[in-house]
C-alpha cells in the first residue's frame, strides 16, 4: 500500500509548525509499514493534482495570503475543487481552512473572494481569538476529543448544507458564538486548530489515514501504535484548559 | 520648569529608586514595577531622565541582549560606564526604570561614569552613554522619549506568534518606532530582506552590516581542509547529502519568513544563504536587493565552542576601506552577526573602533546566552532559545560539539514565553538525531510532554528521552550535576529563570540585576 500526500503551498502556508502534521502522517504510515510519498506543490507551480490521495493546506500570514489568491484563482482552484468532490482527503488548517469557503470579509468591509469549494464564509473581527482549546469530533468523524491552539480573528459561519467538524468543549472555535468548530464536508477536515493538530491527537490522525486508505484500497483497519507520548501530550493540554 | 514639574519629577525618581531598593531587598529583580511607578507620577519621565545621554538602542527578534552586552562591555572596559538594561527588562517600564533610578532628584542623569577623566570629545558629545535593548513591540513607545542616537535592528524572524502576531506586524511595529526617531542613525542587517526594507522611505542615515558570500564559501573550504572526512555544519544545510551547504532556497518544506519580495511579491533569488532567510537576496522583478554592507564579514577563519575568528571589512565615513581580523569570545554563527552589529553601532556612534574590537575579544556571555557554569567538575552551558531561528542556530552549534554530551531541553508556556508552543515543530530537531555525540536527552518544563513528543517524531528512540516533571526541578539539577559529560541546557525564557538561578547559586555567581 502507498499513500501520496500533497502539501499545498508549503512556501506560503507554513505558520505555527504546520509541517508537523505532514511529519505525523508520514511517521504513522512508516511505523505501520505503509509506503508514503510527499510532494510539495508551491505557489506558481502548475502541477497535476489528480494523483494524490491526501492534501494538506496550512495557515499563513496575511501578506502571503494575498499573493496566494491569484494563484488559487488562475491555477489550482478548479483542480482542488475537483479532488474534493472526488472524495480525496483534505486537512485544511486556519488560513487554509478559510480559503476553502466562499469569501473572507475584513473588519473594514473589504471582501476577498475565495475558492467556494465548501459552503461557508468568514468575516474578520476586531478581537483575535487566541488560546489552547478543545473540541469533540462529530460522530461521523469518530467522536474523539481534539486539543489544539487557535489564533484567528476571522469568524466563520457555516452554510446550512455542511456540518461542523466538531463541537467546542473549551475555547472559541469557528466564531466564539455557536460552539461549532471547523467543517466536515465529504472527506475534507477543516479546523482552526494548529499546534500542529495531528501529533497530539493520534485518533484524529489515524482517522485521516483510515479514510484515505479506505477510499483507495477498500476495507482497511490500521494496526494500533504505542501512543503513550501522544496521549500524555494530549492529556496535559486538556488538563490546562 | 514649574514647581509642579520639579515636584513630579522628584517624586517619580524617588519612587522608582525606593521601590527598586525594596524589591531587591526582597531578592526580586524589581525591573519593571519601579518604572511603572515613576511613569505614574510623570508620564514622560524617560524623556526627562535621558536628556543629553548618547544612547544606542538595539532591537530585533534575536541577538538583542548579546549585541547590547557586546556594546556595553566594550564601553565599560573603555571607562565610559554606560547605563544599560542588562537584566532584559526591555519594555517601556523597564527602560524607564533604568534611567529614572540613575537620575538625580531634578531628573538629570547623574554622572554614572566611573571615570571622570575620560575625554568627552572622543566620540559622542555629553560623555554620558547608554546601551538599551528594546522589545520590537515597544520601540514605538520607547524611541520618541529616548531619542536614541543609534538604532540597531539585528534581524526579524517568526517569534511568539500569539504575542507579537505575524512577522509582518513585528516589522511594521519597528517601522513605526523608526518613524518616531527620524534623527537616529540606523544600523541594519543587510542580509535580512525584512530589516533591509526598513530603510525604504525614511530620512535616517543608514549603515549596513552583513556576512559576505566569500565568508560562506571560505568557511566551507576551511572546514574541509581541517576536518577532512568529518565535515561540520556551520550553516543550515539543505539535506543530509549536502551537509556543508547553506540552506537551499529550493528546499520547499524549509521555513522561510521572507520568501517573497516585500515590495512587489515576486520570489527572491538568493546568491547564497547564511541561515534561515538571511543571505544575498535579490528580487528579479523590482530589483530590491541586499545592500552593500559597510561592515562586512569577509571570512570566517575558525569557530570553536568558546570563540570565533573572522575578518571584517569596514568602510569608513570618507569611503576608506580597512580589513581587520576580529576575535569574538563567543561561539556560533549568529554571534558573528551580533558582533558585526555591535561594531557597526560603534562606528555609527563615532567611537574608537579599537574599543569594540577589544571588547569583543574579552566579552563574556550574558544572562543565559551561551553562559558557562562549572559545577562540581561538570561543564554546563546554557543557551536561551525562544523561536525556531534561534533554536535551529543553537542546534547547529551543538552539532559542531564533538565530545559526548547530555542535552537538557526545557519548554514553558507562560505569558513571557507565549502560550503557543507550536514553534517547536518548526525547529529541525531531526538534525540532532544525526549527531552521534548526544548521550541522553532530558526534557523539563510546563510543556515537557510536547517536547518529548516532538523528539519522538524527530527520530529519537523513546527510551533515550527522560522527562522530569515540572515540579521536580531539584531532580533535574541532581541529574545535571551528576553528568559524566558536558551538559547543554536549552530553555525558553521563563524556564531559564529558575534554572539559571539555581546554577548561579551552585556556581557562586551574582544575580543578574547586580550586573
Amino acid at each position: 500500500m502507498e499513500l501520496k500526500i500533497c502539501h499545498l503551498y508549503p512556501d506560503v502556508l507554513n505558520l505555527y509548525g504546520d509541517r508537523g502534521n505532514i511529519l505525523c502522517l508520514q511517521k504513522r504510515l512508516e511505523w505501520r509499514g505503509i509506503e508514503c510519498r510527499v510532494d510539495y506543490v508551491k505557489l506558481g507551480e502548475q502541477s497535476d493534482l489528480t494523483g494524490y490521495d491526501l492534501f494538506f493546506i496550512g495557515g499563513g500570514q496575511d501578506f502571503d495570503q494575498e499573493i496566494l489568491l491569484e494563484d488559487l484563482r488562475t491555477r489550482k482552484g478548479p483542480e482542488i475543487g475537483a479532488a474534493l468532490e472526488d472524495g480525496r482527503t483534505f486537512l485544511c488548517i486556519c488560513g487554509g481552512y478559510q480559503m476553502m469557503g466562499h469569501y473572507y470579509e475584513t473588519a473594514e468591509g473589504e471582501k476577498c473572494e475565495f475558492l467556494g469549494a465548501i459552503d461557508f464564509y468568514t468575516v474578520g473581527g476586531k478581537k483575535r481569538m487566541i488560546g489552547n482549546y478543545a473540541f469533540r469530533l462529530g460522530d461521523e468523524s469518530g467522536g474523539s476529543t481534539v486539543v489544539g491552539f487557535e489564533n484567528h480573528s476571522g469568524r466563520t459561519r457555516l452554510g446550512s448544507g455542511v456540518r461542523p467538524l466538531g463541537k467546542v468543549l473549551k475555547g472559541y472555535g469557528n466564531n466564539g458564538k455557536d460552539k461549532t468548530e471547523g467543517v466536515r464536508y465529504r472527506n475534507a477536515f477543516c479546523t482552526y486548530s494548529h499546534g500542529p493538530v495531528l501529533p497530539k491527537n493520534p485518533a484524529f490522525a489515524d482517522l485521516l489515514l483510515e479514510t484515505t486508505l479506505r477510499r483507495k484500497y477498500g476495507a482497511c483497519t490500521l494496526e494500533p501504535l504505542q501512543d503513550q507520548f501522544e496521549n500524555l501530550a494530549h492529556d496535559t493540554v486538556l488538563k490546562k484548559i | 520648569m514649574s514647581g509642579k514639574d520639579s515636584f513630579q519629577i522628584a517624586l517619580a525618581v524617588t519612587s522608582c529608586r525606593f521601590s527598586r531598593l525594596i524589591l531587591r531587598g526582597l531578592n526580586r529583580g524589581g525591573t519593571s514595577l519601579p518604572g511603572k511607578l515613576a511613569m505614574w507620577f510623570r508620564r514622560d519621565i524617560l524623556a526627562v531622565t535621558s536628556e543629553g545621554v548618547e544612547t544606542i538602542l538595539v532591537t530585533g527578534t534575536n541577538g538583542k541582549t548579546t549585541t547590547a552586552a557586546m556594546l556595553s562591555h566594550a564601553m565599560q572596559e573603555a571607562g565610559r560606564a554606560p547605563l544599560s538594561n542588562s537584566s532584559g527588562a526591555n519594555l517601556l517600564s523597564g527602560v524607564t526604570a533604568e534611567f529614572a533610578a540613575a537620575a538625580d532628584l531634578r531628573g538629570r542623569p547623574m554622572r554614572w561614569r566611573k571615570n571622570p577623566d575620560q575625554p568627552a570629545e572622543a566620540g559622542m558629545g555629553s560623555g554620558l552613554y547608554a546601551v538599551i535593548e528594546c522589545d520590537e513591540g515597544a520601540l514605538h513607545h520607547v524611541a520618541p522619549l529616548l531619542h536614541p542616537r543609534v538604532i540597531v535592528v539585528t534581524n526579524i524572524f517568526r517569534d511568539q506568534l500569539d504575542r507579537y502576531g505575524e512577522v509582518m506586524h513585528t516589522l511594521e511595529a519597528i517601522r513605526e518606532g523608526i518613524r518616531l526617531a527620524p534623527e537616529a542613525v540606523l544600523c541594519l542587517n543587510a542580509d535580512d530582506s525584512l530589516v533591509a526594507s526598513l530603510a525604504l522611505d525614511v530620512p535616517n542615515p543608514v549603515i549596513w552590516f552583513g556576512i559576505e558570500e566569500t565568508a560562506v564559501q571560505e568557511r566551507q573550504d576551511a572546514v574541509n581542509t581541517v576536518d577532512n572526512g568529518d565535515r561540520r555544519r556551520f550553516f543550515v544545510s539543505a539535506g543530509e547529502e549536502t551537509e556543508n551547504r547553506p540552506l537551499s532556497p529550493d528546499s520547499p518544506d524549509k521555513i522561510s519568513d521572507a520568501r517573497y519580495c516585500i515590495r512587489c511579491g515576486t520570489e527572491y533569488i538568493y546568491r547564497y544563504h547564511t541561515y534561515a532567510h538571511l543571505g544575498g537576496f535579490c528580487c528579479p522583478s523590482c530589483g530590491f536587493s541586499r545592500p552593500l554592507p559597510d561592515v562586512a564579514v569577509t571570512s570566517i577563519d575558525g569557530i570553536d565552542t568558546g570563540s570565533s575568528k573572522v575578518h571584517m571589512r569596514i568602510r569608513g565615513r570618507e569611503g576608506e576601506i580597512q580589513e581587520l581580523p576580529v576575535r569574538i569570545a563567543l561561539p556560533a554563527v549568529y554571534n558573528i552577526y551580533n558582533a558585526a552589529a555591535a561594531l557597526t553601532a560603534y562606528a555609527a556612534s563615532k567611537l574608537p573602533l579599537q574599543e569594540i574590537l577589544k571588547g569583543l575579544e574579552h566579552m563574556q556571555s550574558s544572562f543565559g546566552r551561551m553562559e558557562h557554569f562549572k559545577i562540581g567538575g561538570v561543564s554546563i552551558q546554557m543557551i536561551l532559545v525562544k523561536n525556531p531561528a534561534g533554536c535551529n542556530q543553537a542546534l547547529d552549534y551543538l552539532c559542531t560539539v564533538k565530545e559526548p554530551c547530555t542535552l537538557v531541553l526545557c519548554l514553558n508556556d507562560l505569558d513571557a514565553d507565549g502560550h503557543d508552543v507550536s514553534w517547536i515543530w518548526d525547529v529541525d530537531y531531526e538534525k540532532l538525531s544525526g549527531c552521534g555525540n548526544i548521550r541522553r536527552i532530558l526534557v523539563w518544563g510546563r510543556r515537557a510532554e510536547d517536547l518529548q513528543l516532538r523528539l519522538k517524531y524527530a527520530g529519537f528512540e523513546e527510551k533515550r528521552i527522560r522527562r522530569v516533571p515540572e515540579k521536580e526541578l531539584k531532580k533535574l539539577l541532581d541529574v545535571t550535576y551528576r553528568s559524566q559529560v558536558p551538559v547543554f541546557i536549552l530553555p525558553n525564557y521563563t524556564a531559564m529563570l529558575p534554572l539559571r538561578d539555581a546554577l548561579r547559586r551552585a556556581a557562586g555567581k551574582d544575580s543578574f540585576w547586580k550586573g
